[in-house]
């Protein structure tokens, strides 16, 4: 960029307040449209990050099961762990229950955990004997608080009264927040000893939850998981099945990813309908200061170097609706988060509130996306006002 | 005097018009040179031509042994700026600018290096002080009177020791007083800085002082008498 001679194209119009004006509606035009494109793909990241991490947090990166059932973490598979360099895994036992509270009863999803648990999936999951955690959903539909003592009844364990259930008394210690609306509304820890107890299991479990080493490229997350249970599925063998956690959400995840694209391709058309704007700018200014345009070529400047000089005003739109764009967009993530407006039936979109989220590729794609079309627009305008003669514009002016 | 300036059969044609029918002239080295005629009979369309600003339909327009017809838009550009300086009728001053910056404008748009635009600015003084308008200097257009801005204008022309100084009407918006100071400010600059002074005008006034003068009618050149 040849700084004084754009200087001094900047001069020609940066002194009037019309120009100016134009200048910055252009400008915030631009911007918001890009953040419309950013906010729609931080929406769909958003969700997408946020429900892969709660559902990381309700079951660590896979869940292994035995096609028999129930079995013991024996030093056998203790030893594959260790083959494939698996040091964070928790033996744990999930099975269907009931919730009873102030004589209202709620289908529940207990999961049997000890100590270990908690380093897997990264929640605060220390649980004492006789006491439970419970998801935050449950906790606010059924207005349990910590303290509160809640009733988990058991198809099978009543010793007593062969075709009741067993019934067990709990003490809520801890309100878990998984961020998916259907993991915080059915999960309830209790430890992993009292669940033996009840269901008469001895050392027995039905899942493992662990996570795959991370490789230090994180973004390759994904493939570094699918890449593992490829070679746990081998040395593992036929009894036991594994699952990603992704696997019980990957439809939906997989439609967003595709709604991602389609809307961002749709939303391109906003961005074009801002480009008009600078073009409107252009011929404005074109128009409004074509004495000095045309000074400017009789001075000495060629056609090609006005050309350059449009290109590298629409080049600095660009780059200040860019950063625009980026306080725009964090202007909407707030309200996204903070605005009750913005609130979310989760039963239906599985969290009450998205958090907009954007990778700096996003970030890249879309700004390239708006240059791309503003590069190919202008240069069309910019062919054209090349044709036009100087003396007719001098003409044209001093008629 | 060598020949600087040869036009051969020099046509120019618009959609709906002929501005120029077959032009051939010379003009020398350091010469003085009016064109007159009346209005639309082509005159400033051939200052247009002389000074790189459009290209002819037909013909050669050779300037200091040049062809400006094969001349690329980048290279005519650079013409314009290092060979030419331009007086037009109207003062043409940027408002935005004081008159020193407008004055450096040839300079900065070639964009000048710091020690090269010190030069220019050294001689814009120097012209300043002998035009009489050292006090504009740091004024805008806009706080000056008529002869004051073409005056800066003159300045602005011969910034950076044009070859060629053309003049389109440059005292049409003048009154009489002020035409003849402009026009003797204009050749003896012009002979001060060996220009090749060209002016256009329709002021028969004007046209008494120049010795060599041509007549524009219907797009021919015709030789004018005194």
């Amino acid at each position: 960029m040849k700084t004084p001679r754009f200087k001094l194209f900047l001069t020609l119009f940066l002194d009037n307040p019309t120009t100016v004006k134009f200048a910055i509606g252009v400008l915030v035009g631009m911007a918001f449209s890009i953040s419309v494109i950013l906010s729609t793909m931080g929406i769909m990241d958003g969700f997408d990050r946020a429900l892969k991490l709660g559902l990381k947090k309700s079951a660590g990166d896979v869940s292994m099961n035995s096609r028999n059932g129930f079995f013991v973490l024996n030093d056998d598979l203790k030893r594959k762990f260790d083959v494939e360099k698996i040091k964070t895994y928790s033996a744990l036992v999930q099975t269907e229950s009931f919730l009873i509270f102030d004589d209202e009863s709620r289908g529940i999803l207990v999961k049997g955990i000890d100590e270990s648990y908690g380093e897997v999936v990264g929640l605060p999951l220390k649980l004492k004997s006789g006491t439970v955690a419970i998801g935050s959903e449950i906790a606010k539909l059924n207005q349990i608080h910590i303290g509160d003592d809640i009733v988990l009844a058991f198809g099978k364990g009543n010793t007593e009264i062969k075709s009741m259930p067993a019934l067990e008394r709990f003490k809520v210690a801890g309100i878990i927040n998984h961020g998916v609306y259907q993991k915080d509304s059915r999960i309830v820890y209790v430890p992993l000893a009292e669940i033996q107890r009840i269901l008469e299991l001895g050392n027995k479990v039905n899942m493992i939850s662990f996570n795959i080493p991370k490789k230090q490229n994180a973004r390759e997350e994904i493939k570094n998981i699918e890449d593992a249970l490829h070679l746990l599925r081998q040395n593992f063998g036929a009894d036991y099945y594994f699952k990603p956690y992704w696997r019980e959400f990957s439809s939906i995840l997989e439609a967003v990813k595709v709604e991602k694209v389609m809307i961002s391709l749709i939303l391109q058309i906003v961005v074009i309908i801002s480009i008009f704007n600078i073009l409107a700018f252009i011929i404005f200014i074109n128009e409004k200061k074509s004495k000095e345009l045309f000074l400017f070529k009789a001075l000495g400047l060629s056609k090609k170097a006005m050309s350059d000089l449009w290109l590298e005003l629409v080049m600095l739109f660009w780059v200040l609706s860019c950063i625009l764009s980026v306080v725009f967009f964090q202007i909407f993530k707030l309200a996204f988060s903070k605005l009750s407006f913005f609130e979310l039936p989760a039963e239906i979109y599985y969290m009450p509130r998205i958090e907009l989220y954007l990778t700096l590729k996003d970030y890249l794609l879309v700004f390239a996306g708006a240059l791309v079309w503003i590069l190919l627009i202008t240069y069309y305008l910019l062919r054209r006002l090349k044709q036009k003669s100087l003396l007719e514009g001098l003409r044209q002016e001093f008629a | 005097m060598s020949t600087i300036i040869k036009l051969t059969n020099v046509k120019k044609f618009y959609k709906h018009s002929r501005a120029l029918n077959g032009v051939t002239l010379s003009m020398d080295e350091g010469g003085e040179y009016l064109i007159r005629g009346a209005s639309g009979s082509g005159k400033s369309t051939l200052l247009y031509l002389l000074g790189g600003l459009d290209r002819p339909t037909d013909g050669e327009v050779v300037v200091n042994q040049k062809n400006l017809v094969d001349l690329s838009d980048e290279e005519l550009a650079l013409y314009r700026n290092r060979y030419v300086g331009f007086v037009f009728q109207f003062h043409f001053l940027l408002p935005s600018m004081n008159c020193l910056d407008n004055i450096l404008l040839p300079a900065r748009l070639a964009g000048m290096d710091a020690k090269e635009t010190a030069e220019v600015k050294a001689r814009a003084l120097d012209l300043a002080k002998t035009l009489m308008v050292t006090h504009c200097l740091e004024k805008f257009p806009f706080e000056l009177s008529g002869g004051e801005q073409q005056r800066i204008n003159i300045i602005r022309a011969l910034s950076l020791r044009p070859k060629l100084l053309l003049c389109d009407e440059p005292t049409g918006n003048l009154d009489s007083e002020n035409s003849q100071k402009v026009i003797q400010l204009l050749r003896m600059l012009s002979r001060e800085f060996k220009s090749t002074l060209v002016v256009v005008t329709h002021d028969p006034m004007i046209a008494e002082s120049f010795s060599s003068q041509f007549l524009m009618k219907d797009g021919m050149l015709v030789p004018a008498q005194h």
